[in-house]
């Protein structure tokens, strides 16, 4: 792959393989290249290694084969030190939200400038503001977690996420569990995030017709491999017998 | 095959449990340490425990009062109770009964509170935002172990041996000064010393027990429940295996 080229994707997956159980594969061969500033959606059912992808983006785990290279990095054969560096440009919003139950909003949206000091209370107070404005939850700043309700949650971790403004955001369900109305003003936030700063976002989802909404490219898994791979039009158009039951 | 399968799972706990428990005291040397949740695991471990350490304590030590007065009774040398009584608790029970307790009440909070993290994704997130859970999570919890229980162990111990001073001057109409002075008597280094390092053990057991089958939950809240009471029993028997060992050595070596 030339310079050029590696620079025009911020996420390269190529021949990636898992397996969590030696005898069952999660991840068998993935090739996915995402293009910088857009939003890419992995759709695929339960169980289909879609938020695998996601943590082994991350480093949280090690592919067994492949290369998966984050803005040019590789980030497989990486310490967890050199990790921490690649972590900082990148968002994380889990499906649980995984917000630190015993710190605060201002804490959690705020855990990165705590943890590396050198801001002072009021710096790292307009920064968590900034962010939580973002989401339009500034009055939640002092609360904690079990007083927010699920979709409240998960918009402060999209907060969290944006906290060191990085360049790449995962999404993992993000609309899973959430009312209608909760879950467009999650699908909004993704869009303006893209829209207003062109941050890449990295979307896995099961929910067709939320994937619709968000995305300019989708990517389909079913057993560790991609079965599909293009625009939503295209997908539309697939004769896939896979894709035509999903999208009934 | 399922056995050998069991014995490899076995033998890869154990190497797992031991780096945890590696990397965890080596985090005590290195930086970043932190403090405040150091601070507030010393206070759920230590101050937490104080007042079911004490209760412990204080009826052990009436209750061997009474059973070594029957006893010693029987050879015409019951003025020895105290003494008895004394270097029992110091040497074993202070330091096993306390650290038995403790297990029960913070080795199940400690599994089942780094558990839900674990299975609500709390401990990825912390890797993603660039902190190693074991310094964050871990390394404050051996702290506050290794702090908390030789300072619940010397509590227990107290409260165990006035417990039998309450049982001796009340019960067994023993004078006060005998039974102090007989206590005093009684103990010397040999006693004082495995009883101070034994629960430095006992502390890092609990702490890393916990965390060890905290950050390994699988299954959802389950899990967690599981995790809780595997937890206090492996913790349980670590220690009683621990207090062989170390009187063990102390006999060979004082």
């Amino acid at each position: 792959m030339t310079q050029q080229e590696a620079s025009e994707f911020m996420v390269q997956i190529e021949g990636l393989h898992h397996a969590f159980d030696e005898d069952e594969p999660v991840l068998a061969g993935i090739d996915l290249h995402i293009a910088r500033g857009g939003i890419r959606v992995i759709l695929g059912g339960s169980g289909s290694g879609k938020s695998t992808i996601l943590r082994l983006i991350l480093g949280l785990i090690k592919p067994q084969k492949g290369v998966i290279r984050v803005d040019g990095n590789d980030v497989v054969p990486m310490s967890e030190k050199e990790l921490q560096k690649v972590r900082r440009d990148i968002g994380m919003v889990f499906q649980s939200a995984a917000l630190f139950d015993s710190l605060t909003v201002r804490e959690n949206v705020g855990y990165r400038f705590y943890e590396e000091g050198g801001l002072s209370e009021e710096e790292i107070e307009e920064r968590v503001l900034e962010k939580l404005s973002f989401v339009n939850l500034e009055e939640t700043l002092d609360m904690y977690p079990a007083e927010l309700s699920g979709g409240m949650k998960k918009r402060v971790a999209i907060a969290r996420a944006l906290a060191t403004n990085p360049h790449l955001i995962l999404f993992d369900e993000p609309t899973t569990g959430l009312d209608p109305i909760t879950a467009h003003q999650v699908t909004d936030h993704i869009l303006e995030l893209n829209r207003r700063w062109g941050v890449t976002s990295i979307v896995v989802t099961h929910d067709l017709k939320y994937a619709f909404k968000v995305a300019r490219k989708l990517s389909m898994i079913k057993d560790g491999k991609i079965i599909f791979d293009g625009t939503k039009e295209e997908l539309l158009e697939s004769k896939d017998s896979y894709v035509q039951q999903f999208l009934e | 095959m399922n056995s050998l399968k069991l014995i490899f799972r076995l033998i890869k706990s154990v190497q797992e449990f031991s780096l945890l428990a590696y990397h965890g005291l080596r985090g005590i040397f290195q930086r970043p340490i932190y403090w405040r949740d150091t601070i507030d695991q010393m206070d759920r471990f230590g101050i937490g425990s104080f007042l079911i350490v004490g209760f412990t304590g204080l009826f052990t030590g009436m209750v061997m009062a009474l059973q070594m007065a029957v006893t010693l009774e029987r050879f015409g040398i019951k003025s020895l109770v105290g003494r008895a009584v004394s270097v029992s608790i110091v040497r074993e029970l202070g330091p096993v009964l306390s650290a038995l307790i403790v297990a029960g009440r913070m080795g199940s909070g400690i599994a089942a509170e780094i558990g839900a993290m674990k299975v609500g994704e709390q401990t990825d997130a912390l890797r993603a935002m660039g902190t190693d859970p074991v310094r964050k999570l871990v390394t404050p919890r051996m702290i506050a172990g290794l702090i908390m229980m030789p300072v619940l162990t010397v509590f227990a111990d107290f409260i165990g041996v006035f417990g039998s001073y309450v049982i001796c001057s009340s019960v067994l109409d023993f004078s006060g000064n005998l039974y102090w002075t007989s206590v005093l008597e009684s103990l010397d280094e040999t006693d004082v010393f495995p009883g101070l390092t034994k629960p430095l053990f006992f502390g890092l057991i609990i702490s890393t027990v916990g965390c060890y089958m905290g950050l390994g939950t699988r299954g959802g809240t389950v899990g967690v429940g599981k995790a809780a009471t595997e937890s206090v029993v492996i913790a349980s028997l670590g220690i009683i295996l621990a207090d062989f060992l170390i009187t063990k050595f102390y006999f060979a070596i004082l």
